[in-house]
């Protein structure tokens, strides 16, 4: 009895795949506008943040909006980005056995003025 | 006719929730605060304060436990696989993972400061898609008053 439920929640397990799962993904951000930089936009950076799956069975990764941004800000110096474009990526090879979702942000760093 | 109104009101009742939050078909027991919208302010709200380099870090989660395993949904389309899965999964979830829970534990972590440019993501750790922990992360820049 105990051998057959043993082997039936390990059965269960493997048909539902992904045995070990930690990733990120972004939920919500409300980023800074022009106005918060006083309209004084500098250079424009990008970053990106990725989670991947492998054989269906692991997923891992940090895709979310943070390291994202972080990313991007890079060594700019800056406390914050405005004009947050954020896209996503996806790759997918041969019916999901390697799977990639990038979290993609492009920004304006602000003028030194608008923040220290 | 009554009866079949009665029926059909026994069968189906208030099932569905006006969230989007989803409920897996075999709940058991579910008794968890979800996230449902956040417009944090923005750096020009908090002025005369200034942004400054700081970073604040708020965490609040909830756990789920399920049998058979239902795996969690965490890329493009997953969501419709998971609904191929011919079994009912029986469900145990717990936990407060809001943004209040989230943005009370961040506003520990600042203090006094204002908190600006808050960025949240879903964290989730997953173990055989039997048991869950989802996490809601905000990551916000402090501005503080100059001195």
């Amino acid at each position: 009895m105990l051998r057959s439920l043993i082997t039936g929640a390990a059965l269960a397990a493997l048909l539902s795949g992904c045995l070990y799962a930690d990733v990120r993904a972004p939920l919500s951000y409300g980023s800074a506008t022009p106005g918060d930089a006083g309209g004084n936009l500098g250079r424009e950076v990008t970053g990106s943040a990725c989670n991947t799956a492998i054989l269906w069975l692991f997923a891992f990764g940090n895709g979310g909006y943070d390291a994202a941004v972080r990313d991007a800000q890079g060594n700019s110096g800056a406390p914050f980005l405005v004009d947050v474009k954020a896209d996503t990526t996806y790759t997918n090879v041969v019916l999901g056995i390697y799977q990639r979702q990038c979290t993609n942000v492009t920004a304006r760093v602000p003028a030194a003025s608008a923040s220290r | 006719m009554l009866a079949m109104l009665a029926g059909s009101s026994c069968t189906w009742g208030c099932a569905f929730p006006q969230s989007p939050v989803h409920v897996p078909d075999a709940t058991i027991y579910d008794g968890t605060r979800d996230v449902m919208q956040y417009r944090s302010p923005m750096p020009k709200d908090a002025q005369p304060a200034v942004v400054t380099s700081q970073q604040a870090l708020g965490v609040s989660c909830s756990t789920t436990i399920a049998f058979p395993p239902l795996p969690p949904a965490l890329f493009l389309g997953s969501q419709t696989v998971i609904n191929y899965i011919p079994w009912p999964s029986f469900t145990i979830g717990a936990g407060d993972r809001g943004y209040a829970a989230a943005m009370r534990k961040a506003h520990e972590v600042a203090g006094d400061g204002t908190l600006v440019d808050v960025r949240a993501d879903l964290h989730t750790t997953a173990v055989l898609g039997i048991w869950r922990h989802d996490c809601t992360e905000v990551h916000a820049a402090v501005a503080r008053k100059p001195q």
